[in-house]
């Protein structure tokens, strides 16, 4: 019994599926849990795995967005009559360049039907052998319609193409006669010659990408960014790293998740929204993480970072990092942050003005931990330095707050001791 | 330069070689003192006398035979027929005699005589007296056939018709006889066999004879005033005829239109045609267009006459029709 193949829903807040890559085509066997398709949400990428088992009869959406729970394919037994399945008003099949193409027929021009007689004068046909004309596409301007002497003159003056290749040179606004080309010109020829000339690429963005675009505007819309810059003496933190070692692996990045999740207690207003003419104090801490992954940028939230010591926060950052990057993380997850981290530490960055992921209030870069030499007691000696970038929501805190945040996390990363009192 | 009507050089040409070779004479209807129907011989009598330029009974088969006859014993006669409709009564002498003769004796005997025969319409002389015939003679192995269009060609052809040492049909168009065209100071032989182009183009070939050369030419004008380039090409000698000429013409033009005062059907333009496609069917561009008169007797009534004839329209009109 033929039966739809649906748009799956992912996670609680998606309601619709842009579909793409289909892995498999109509009339193939899927057993289930084959891949089928991928799903482009607004957050993720994720391919489809089957629930059903049978013949993919029809593919309904070989392309494009679908609200959850509907229909992208038709999956049944073979030979199955599915068209009660079919949509009414089903567009038809894209429409195929006609195979006819003559490299000469005007537009509109009307193309005469295979196996009719054509109409030449003995000079024109001869001239057309001698040229290597191809005048059975040909229209005729001679005295009844004949083809003539001049019409096979025209027509040798235009490049001896392929019926592919001027379609493709009329779709691109390529002259065939400037095709450079060995004999008859293909293609591919045409491809090749247009390319260099062609208009700037364009590509569609991938949800993903609409969804960073539209929300880094909207942001920057939103809030009122000013940027602090502090350096940060990473003697203590290393020194910590290097001590928890045999327990446990911990990344700076880790340390400095716990710092600052610990220090936003402190400092409420940094880890609150605003809210039309509210400001919405977050309380617990939840981490919003920004990792880079091949189509653009995820935030995994660690929630309740605040409470987390650092091998929980180590195990699970590392946890959500891999989902973001095989896309097998729960759209869930990347949602609810109330502060979020922007490490650019291992691009080698010393300072940057990170924009604030909404509807936080701050964000916090990390840099990288670079030796410098620095004074300490009058004395120049090399340390290994790191900035912090604060990007602060203007609106809700001020520069002082923020400062002081600031001040205090470069104190705490300065002294990690400073968290046990 | 100079100018001379097609009649004056005609009677030039034959007064030319009369004073050259006293072998040459003149006879006809009425072409002694009362000089010639449409006065060609005017004046030849005069200067050559009885003996040379003789008057003859109303007897075409006798006028001819006598030709043949006077020729096979090595003179030279010029056989004047008032009309070329009546042709057809000295034809078992033009035919199966002069035609044969040389042939027949194994090359022995020199038949070297002209026979003139005033041809075609407009002249309202109805249809026993305006017709054209040259498909009648040109299809005859042992007779030359010739159809001047101009006094330079009539003069020309006339001293080497008369050279010739075979019979020569000389066909002369009655309505040319009074028309003046443009002859050099020192007239020179035509060539038998060899054709003329009257005007040089790229667009169509025209190719005909005697007075339709003048429509043709009236036609190339209108032509040209519509930006098509004609060529015209006058045969001269319709046997032999210049076969290269009309063939690389065609070559060039890849069409052509061929032109004949005599009826359409069967016209000797027809044997044109057919050696055109023959042998330049590949340079063809068009097919082949054939103008000649209506299917009927020429007609008295001048408006039918006109009517019947070809004229420069005609051409024009065919032209258009293939360009």
């Amino acid at each position: 019994m033929a039966d739809y193949i649906v748009m799956p829903k992912l996670g609680l807040t998606m309601t619709e599926g842009s579909i793409r890559d289909w892995k498999v085509k109509e009339g193939d066997p899927i057993a289930i849990g084959d891949l089928i398709f991928e799903i482009e949400t607004d957050k993720i990428t994720k391919a489809f795995e089957s629930a059903q088992a049978g013949t993919l009869l029809k593919i309904l959406v070989p392309e494009g967005v679908v609200k959850v729970q509907g229909p992208v394919a038709i999956i049944g037994q073979p030979g199955e009559d599915f068209s009660a399945l079919l949509p009414k008003d089903r567009a038809e099949e894209p429409i195929k360049p006609p195979a006819d193409i003559s490299p000469v027929a005007e537009p509109g021009e009307v193309t005469k039907p295979a196996g009719a007689k054509v109409k030449i004068s003995p000079k024109a046909r001869k001239l057309a052998e001698e040229l290597g004309v191809d005048y059975t596409a040909l229209t005729g301007t001679g005295p009844g319609g004949a083809i003539s002497a001049e019409d096979i003159e025209k027509a040798a003056k235009q490049p001896k193409a392929t019926p592919m290749a001027a379609y493709t040179a009329q779709k691109l606004g390529v002259d065939l006669k400037e095709v450079p080309a060995e004999g008859r010109i293909r293609q591919e020829d045409v491809e090749r010659f247009a390319r260099p000339k062609e208009k700037p690429e364009r590509e569609s963005m991938s949800r993903m990408r609409q969804i960073i675009a539209q929300r880094m505007k909207e942001s920057q819309d939103e809030s009122a960014t000013v940027n602090f810059t502090v350096g940060v003496d990473m003697t203590g933190a290393t020194a910590l790293r290097e001590s928890l070692k045999e327990t446990a692996k911990i990344s700076f990045t880790d340390i400095l998740v716990l710092i600052t999740a610990r220090t936003l207690k402190d400092y409420p207003l940094l880890n609150a929204s605003v809210e039309g003419n509210e400001i919405v104090y977050h309380g617990a801490v939840h981490m919003g993480i920004a990792v880079a992954v091949e189509e653009g940028l995820m935030v995994p939230v660690l929630r309740g970072v605040d409470t987390m010591g650092l091998q929980q926060i180590a195990e699970e950052t590392a946890e959500l990092a891999t989902g973001c990057r095989d896309m097998s993380i729960n759209p869930d997850l990347l949602e609810g942050s109330t502060f979020t981290l922007s490490n650019l530490g291992m691009f080698g960055m010393e300072a940057f003005t990170p924009i604030i992921n909404q509807p936080n209030v701050a964000i916090l870069g990390i840099n990288a931990i670079i030796k410098k030499p620095v004074v300490v007691d009058d004395e120049i000696t090399i340390r290994p330095m790191m900035n912090l970038s604060l990007t602060a929501d203007h609106r809700i805190v001020d520069g002082a707050v923020a400062a002081q945040f600031l001040k205090t996390l470069k104190e705490r990363i300065e002294q990690p001791a400073l968290l046990l009192l | 330069m100079k100018t001379m009507t097609y009649g004056e050089a005609i009677r030039a040409g034959m007064t030319q070689k009369m004073r050259e070779d006293d072998t040459v004479f003149l006879f006809g209807e009425d072409v002694g003192p009362f000089g010639g129907c449409f006065g060609v011989s005017a004046g030849m009598h005069g200067e050559f006398g009885e003996l040379r330029v003789r008057d003859t009974p109303i007897s075409e088969g006798v006028i001819v035979g006598a030709a043949v006859g006077a020729a096979a014993t090595g003179v030279r006669p010029i056989a004047e027929l008032m009309f070329t409709d009546f042709v057809t009564v000295g034809m078992d002498q033009l035919v199966n005699q002069a035609a044969k003769m040389r042939y027949m004796f194994g090359g022995h005997l020199k038949l070297p005589m002209v026979v003139r025969l005033p041809s075609g319409g407009g002249i309202g002389a109805a249809a026993q007296h305006s017709q054209s015939l040259e498909k009648w003679l040109a299809g005859i192995p042992g007779l030359k056939v010739v159809y001047p269009s101009n006094a330079a060609d009539a003069y020309g052809l006339m001293l080497t018709s008369i050279e010739d040492d075979n019979p020569v049909v000389f066909f002369e168009h009655k309505a040319l006889y009074g028309v003046p065209s443009e002859v050099p100071d020192e007239m020179e032989r035509v060539p038998l066999g060899k054709a003329r182009v009257a005007k040089e183009g790229t667009d169509v070939t025209i190719t005909t004879y005697g007075k339709q050369v003048l429509d043709a030419m009236a036609a190339a004008q209108t032509l040209a005033a519509e930006g098509v380039d004609v060529e015209v090409i006058d045969l001269r000698s319709l046997y032999p005829w210049d076969k290269e000429a009309v063939l690389a013409s065609v070559e060039k033009t890849g069409k052509v239109v061929l032109v004949s005062e005599e009826t359409k059907r069967g016209a000797y333009i027809a044997e044109i045609a057919a050696y055109i496609a023959e042998e330049g069917f590949y340079n063809l561009d068009a097919p082949i267009v054939r103008v000649g008169a209506l299917d009927t007797p020429v007609p008295f009534a001048p408006a039918l006459e006109q009517t019947m004839l070809p004229n420069a329209e005609d051409i024009v009109n065919a032209v258009r029709k293939i360009l």
